[in-house]
């Protein structure tokens, strides 16, 4: 990090030297920016991104052969019934799967935060522990520039993998398939990009608020990778232990049913990772027109079995991706107030 | 009289003259003379309508000894009277008869079309046989004239259906005629002849030959439901028949239920409601009463119609209907069926109309709200913390 020091010191320090801070800071780029790349220089090149990102490459990788595998045979299936199955072929590349592997968005969802988790646990505590954050803050700079930086810095660097990814699925499935994509199926695709970097930004923002929490940079990585697994794994075998529990008897009338399942979607709900899930798949299949496990009788009545338009999918997953959205600025706040109410002591 | 019962009148005149014959025999005459060889033949007097061929049985009866052989020939009633004279088959104008035995010749007359009514004389003479004079009564005014007719000239169908009249057309005249027919159908119809199978717009016949020739009506589709009378001609410069045809008409029902420009599908916030413009259509040529307005509605839908009955529709009009859906607050987003029908106790109509339901954009608002109350308050935070 002494590094990165020395690097924004042209910053501040004019070459002729002749002329003040403030009015040379208005020329050359604000030191938040520069601490944005820097981070983001940093990121890229240390060896944890890369075998993350490796991790990630090989289990899209993956997931593509898996889906493009059961895409052929199904088509096949399709055109010995006489089934034209071609609707949104191109969607269902990120969703199909032949069984061998998840699929795509499965994948996404259990490995993207990952990358959120290892770009933030370190990033205050280890600077801290170094001495280079006091340094750095006695720099001519805000306070709140060092984190909003690093959280910056973090979500632009998940974007480029998150939308790198997605479009490398895209295109590798172009070429597999041959079948271009309707301006629709690549609406949905991007929006779903886009709310996995949101979601992947929410475990950034909470391994940030963990490095800022704990001294230890184990203790926040782990602290991180325990809430990880806990929404990825436990949560829902937790909420299910409590549906069985609580569920009302078979003689129970139906709408007793129908509250204990509202009850239950609702816990499902608080985890982020469904949230997440909820959000992506409607988005890449279009014909969900619900959320709800229920579809009462009145309610399928007459209902015709076409696919919702983006809008109307939209507006579907439309409180998912606003509960997203908004737990994710939540948890950056959390880790703001903390950091800013932190003393920061030149060496502790 | 039975057949019998006519033969042995005839067998017993026949053993009669023999007998008279005989006595002739016996008495001391001259071979020649005229009671030994005669003519004869039982009705010497008949009547006959003109075009109708008779034909008589004369009978050469020679008494004599000798063969008596005697030119034959005739003298027809006027011009015109077609006169055959045969014996075996062949004509024949000379005749010999072996003596005590008797020879048959035929003679057929065929009573001309165009002849007045009365009697008339046809004379046969046969030499020494003498002569028989035949009296053929005329029992009506002859013709000169050709005779369409139809077997069943009244027909009664809907206006999709075809009417298809057997016609008859007989050529009452001396020579053969080419008769080009025609008909007057209403504007729109299509009459069309046929012959053996084939459409034919002219016929060849024979004198005294018919021929049968069959029109097939096909009404307008818009024909309206009357009585239409089709005149139909079989002409040529000579001579020529009508007759006339009826096609009753009893009118289609037909109806059409769409919306006015023909989209079947709209777009339904849930909970909202969508009004829609429909017409139903008369389509077909009668008029159509008390059309009720129905409809097939998800459950929690509302369909109204305004009016909701139409008290008649004449055929060809059409009638504006307001059709206000409303539907359930509970539908979930995506395409619905609203299945509405016009009926009337004739017939009816379906108008399937796809309705795409959208989630109300109002909690899309408040959720972006929501967002910004969430940015504010970091950005409060900012000012609070970031930038003392």
């Amino acid at each position: 990090m002494a590094n990165f020091i020395k690097k924004l010191y042209p910053a501040y320090i004019p070459a002729g030297g002749a002329r003040g801070d403030r009015a040379f800071s208005e020329r050359s780029p604000s030191p938040f920016w520069v601490m944005v790349r820097k981070e983001f220089g940093d990121h890229i090149r240390s060896w944890r991104f890369v075998i993350l990102l490796a991790i990630v490459v090989l289990a899209c990788a993956g997931s593509l052969y898996a889906s493009i595998s059961a895409l052929k045979d199904g088509q096949s299936a399709n055109a010995a019934s006489g089934e034209g199955g071609s609707s949104f072929l191109f969607l269902r590349m990120f969703t199909e799967t032949d069984g061998s592997l998840p699929g795509f968005l499965t994948f996404l969802s259990f490995l993207a935060p990952l990358i959120g988790i290892a770009l933030g646990f370190d990033s205050v505590n280890t600077e801290r522990n170094k001495g280079t954050l006091s340094r750095l803050l006695s720099q001519p700079l805000y306070r709140d520039d060092f984190l909003n930086a690093k959280f910056v810095a973090g979500l632009l660097l998940i974007a480029v993998v998150v939308f790198s990814l997605g479009f490398l699925v895209m295109g590798m499935g172009l070429l597999t398939i041959g079948f271009p994509p309707t301006p629709e199926e690549f609406w949905r695709v991007v929006f779903m990009l886009l709310i996995t970097v949101v979601y992947v930004g929410l475990w950034l923002n909470l391994s940030l608020l963990f490095s800022v929490r704990f001294r230890q940079a184990a203790t926040s990585a782990l602290s991180g990778i325990a809430l990880w697994i806990f929404f990825l794994v436990f949560y829902g075998m937790i909420v299910s232990l409590v549906g069985n529990a609580t569920s009302p008897a078979d003689t129970a009338a139906a709408s007793a049913v129908i509250r204990h399942q509202d009850l239950m979607m609702l816990l499902s709900r608080l985890s982020p990772a469904y949230l997440f899930q909820e959000a992506a798949s409607t988005l890449m299949l279009p014909d969900t027109r619900t959320l709800n496990p229920f579809i009462t009788q009145d309610q399928a009545y007459l209902a015709v079995n076409a696919p919702l338009s983006f809008g109307q999918s939209l507006l579907l997953v439309w409180p998912q991706v606003v509960a997203i959205v908004a737990e994710t600025t939540l948890s950056f706040a959390a880790a703001y107030v903390a950091f800013m109410r932190q003393e920061i002591r030149s060496r502790s | 009289m039975n057949k019998t019962g006519f033969k042995k009148g005839l067998s017993l005149v026949m053993t009669l003259l023999t007998a008279l014959g005989l006595t002739a025999l016996y008495a001391p005459a001259p071979a020649s003379a005229a009671g030994t060889a005669k003519l004869y033949t039982p009705y010497v007097s008949l009547s006959a309508a003109p075009g109708e061929s008779i034909s008589y049985d004369v009978d050469l009866i020679n008494d004599a000894d000798a063969i008596q052989t005697a030119g034959l020939s005739y003298q027809a009633p006027g011009q015109g009277w077609k006169t055959d004279l045969t014996a075996g088959g062949h004509p024949v104008s000379e005749i010999a008869v072996k003596p005590k035995e008797t020879q048959t010749v035929s003679l057929s007359v065929l009573v001309p079309f165009e002849v007045a009514k009365g009697s008339y004389a046809l004379q046969l003479n046969a030499g020494a046989f003498g002569s028989l004079s035949l009296k053929i009564n005329v029992t009506e005014q002859g013709t000169y004239k050709t005779e369409l007719s139809a077997e069943q000239p009244n027909m009664e169908g809907h206006s999709d259906s075809t009417f298809t009249y057997n016609l008859t057309l007989a050529n009452r005249t001396a020579s053969k005629q080419q008769y080009a027919l025609t008909a007057e159908p209403p504007a729109g119809w299509d009459a069309r002849f046929s012959s053996g199978g084939n459409n034919v717009t002219a016929v060849d016949i024979e004198p005294n030959a018919t021929s049968s020739i069959t029109l097939t009506l096909t009404p307008s589709e818009q024909a309206a439901a009357e009585t239409y009378k089709i005149p139909v001609h079989a002409a040529n410069s000579s001579t020529s028949a009508s007759v006339t045809m009826e096609a009753v008409i009893t009118g289609t029902y037909g109806i059409d239920f769409s919306t006015s420009n023909q989209v079947l599908s709209a777009n339904v916030t849930a909970g909202g409601t969508r009004t829609l413009e429909l017409q139903v259509k008369n389509s077909g040529t009668a008029e159509l009463t008390n059309v009720n307005l129905t409809n097939t509605a998800p459950t929690d839908w509302e369909v109204t119609f305004e009016p909701k009955t139409i008290p008649s529709i004449k055929a060809g009009e059409s009638v504006p209907v307001t059709a206000t859906i409303r539907s359930s607050d509970k539908s979930l987003s995506g395409d619905y069926v609203v299945g509405l029908t016009a009926q009337s106790a004739e017939k009816s109509a379906d108008a399937a109309i796809r309705m795409t339901v959208k989630t109300s954009v109002l909690w899309g608002w408040i959720g972006v709200l929501i967002i910004l109350v969430v940015l504010a308050g970091v950005y409060w935070l900012f000012r609070k913390y970031g930038r003392r």
